[in-house]
């Protein structure tokens, strides 16, 4: 028992969870269970603190955002590396600079894929690149440390090292890895990464975005970047034969099953933007997967002989 | 499978309000959707190779998860969330884990969470909410345009509250929600001790904890 205030104690869990090492559950569960009151309070500020995620990370005039959804945009260039960057992770990164990635050396090779096949490598230092289908991505055998996704997606498991830290090339984009698995996914012009542990840099020369563990990465060539929280079980799920998605905008949703799957679908215009929640399991009918996605996303799936269209 | 909770029983605790009680027991679309396209996970019906270890995990510490869903408030819901855990954590290819005890109870914690930001969601948008329980079976996956006002409001809000509690508060708040830096380190990047760090850490949670109880009871 304490003489704080609950409130005062509920905090101090949310914070000391905010630990990565944070191991005290049953402690924590002792305490739940002490008290309805302690489970009002801690939701009440758990919830905050996971809301404030979207917070700018520095005080700046609001930023109108064209875009429907709880999105902030960022503004990079005006977030200091100091900011993103402290202390070890900062020195980490000095020196860094965006360079065409693969340019140089013979020794590179390519992975392709079929829209439906997806390929799994691990790279000499142990990293595991699993490749969805309709994508390219090329690697080096010289420099197992760097990749460059040219379409479709890819979820990178890497082995961290300080001294080496992972690079992606993805656009003119580049992304280095602080401890990772993370996905990307290069479609057209637009560039979306998610992160499901430890942290990436996007751009770290130029936009310096940090994309933390939970959150979602996507910019199109030229504009800027928007972050969003989504649930760290939702990043790579297309491995797992589940797509888990978590307000993800339904086009992007579309796109992927159809790598995964081989099954062709098409948004209709009002039906791309919907954001959509739920997940889908890719190993079954494509009729019933389409059934699924429209229910769960109200909208109406019709199929003619180039494939299925989701439309409102 | 072994169901080692009887289905019949009262629940273990009854919560005191209804935010996180019923969802779990009325949501069938919405963002309990995942949970209707998961079968039961005793089946094992699991495919992929790297849903195995933590299929095992789950499976060894099922009685441990389900008393900490329990202690959450789940009540009743607790074996049904607990099958949605398990849809959340065994669907995605998970790294090493090095503690994966800890690991799930952070999943099943996260879980809750998430249903109760989404609960909390539901009621902002729709301001008629009273003690409709049945509300949150319409909670749209889609954020409204009035939605996205409010959070953008109260999050210009929270900024600005959190501006008004001086550089230090503001700096070492940011340091350590946004860029996950640890506290020691904020305190000697600030020059302060770290019980100040703690203190500041206080002051603005509570700040912007008020910022959000006006929001809600605006």
């Amino acid at each position: 028992m304490t003489h704080e205030p609950i409130e005062t104690v509920a905090l101090d869990w949310v914070v000391r969870q905010r630990d990565p090492a944070f191991e005290a559950w049953e402690e924590f569960a002792q305490w739940l269970d002490e008290d309805p009151g302690h489970g009002d309070a801690y939701y009440a500020l758990a919830a905050l603190d996971a809301d404030l995620a979207d917070l700018p990370a520095e005080t700046a005039a609001p930023v109108e955002s064209e875009e429907a959804g709880t999105v902030v945009p960022f503004a990079p260039r005006r977030v200091s590396r100091r900011m993103w960057l402290t202390g070890a992770l900062a020195a980490s990164l000095v020196g860094v600079v965006s360079i065409g990635l693969m340019q140089r050396g013979q020794d590179n090779y390519r992975i392709e894929t079929a829209m439906g096949e997806t390929h799994v490598v691990t790279l000499k230092d142990g990293s595991k690149i699993a490749v969805n289908g309709g994508s390219s991505v090329l690697l080096s055998r010289d420099d197992p440390r760097r990749a460059t996704l040219e379409r479709g997606q890819v979820l990178f498991t890497v082995v961290h090292r300080d001294d080496a830290p992972f690079r992606v090339a993805v656009g003119k984009a580049e992304l280095v890895d602080v401890g990772t698995v993370f996905d990307v996914t290069r479609t057209g012009s637009q560039t979306v990464v998610a992160v499901s542990e430890g942290a990436v840099v996007y751009n770290p020369g130029a936009d310096n975005v940090r994309i933390d563990a939970g959150r979602r990465l996507a910019v199109r060539d030229g504009g800027a970047a928007e972050l969003r929280a989504i649930s760290h079980e939702a990043v790579g799920g297309w491995q797992g034969g589940q797509l888990v998605y978590d307000g993800v905008p339904l086009g992007d949703v579309a796109a992927e099953v159809g790598r995964t799957t081989g099954i062709s679908i098409r948004t209709a215009p009002g039906a791309s933007a919907i954001l959509f929640r739920g997940a889908l399991q890719t190993g079954g009918e494509p009729s019933r997967l389409v059934n699924d996605l429209a229910a769960l996303s109200g909208t109406r799936a019709t199929q003619d002989a180039g494939g299925w269209t989701l439309a409102k | 499978m072994k169901r080692d909770r009887s289905r019949s029983g009262p629940p273990l605790r009854l919560t005191s309000n209804a935010l996180y009680g019923p969802a779990a027991a009325t949501a069938p679309g919405g963002t309990g959707a995942g949970r209707t396209r998961r079968e039961s996970p005793g089946r094992q019906s699991m495919n992929s190779e790297p849903a195995q270890g933590m299929d095992a995990v789950l499976l060894a510490h099922r009685a441990q998860l389900v008393r900490f869903l329990e202690s959450h408030g789940a009540g009743d819901a607790a074996e049904d969330l607990f099958q949605e855990l398990w849809m959340r954590v065994t669907q995605r290819p998970s790294g090493p884990v090095a503690n994966p005890l800890a690991y799930l109870y952070r999943a099943a914690n996260n879980l809750m969470v998430d249903r109760y930001r989404a609960e909390r969601q539901a009621r902002v948008r729709d301001h008629a909410w009273t003690e409709a329980r049945g509300a949150v079976e319409d909670m749209a996956p889609e954020p409204t345009a009035e939605q996205t006002l409010i959070a953008r409001e109260e999050l210009r809000r929270m900024d600005a509250a959190l501006s008004a509690l001086g550089d230090r508060v503001a700096r070492c708040f940011r340091m350590f929600r946004l860029d996950g830096t640890p506290q020691k380190r904020i305190a000697a990047e600030l020059g302060v001790s770290l019980s100040t760090v703690e203190a500041d850490l206080r002051r603005a949670y509570a700040a912007l904890l008020a910022v959000r109880r006006q929001s809600d009871d605006a």
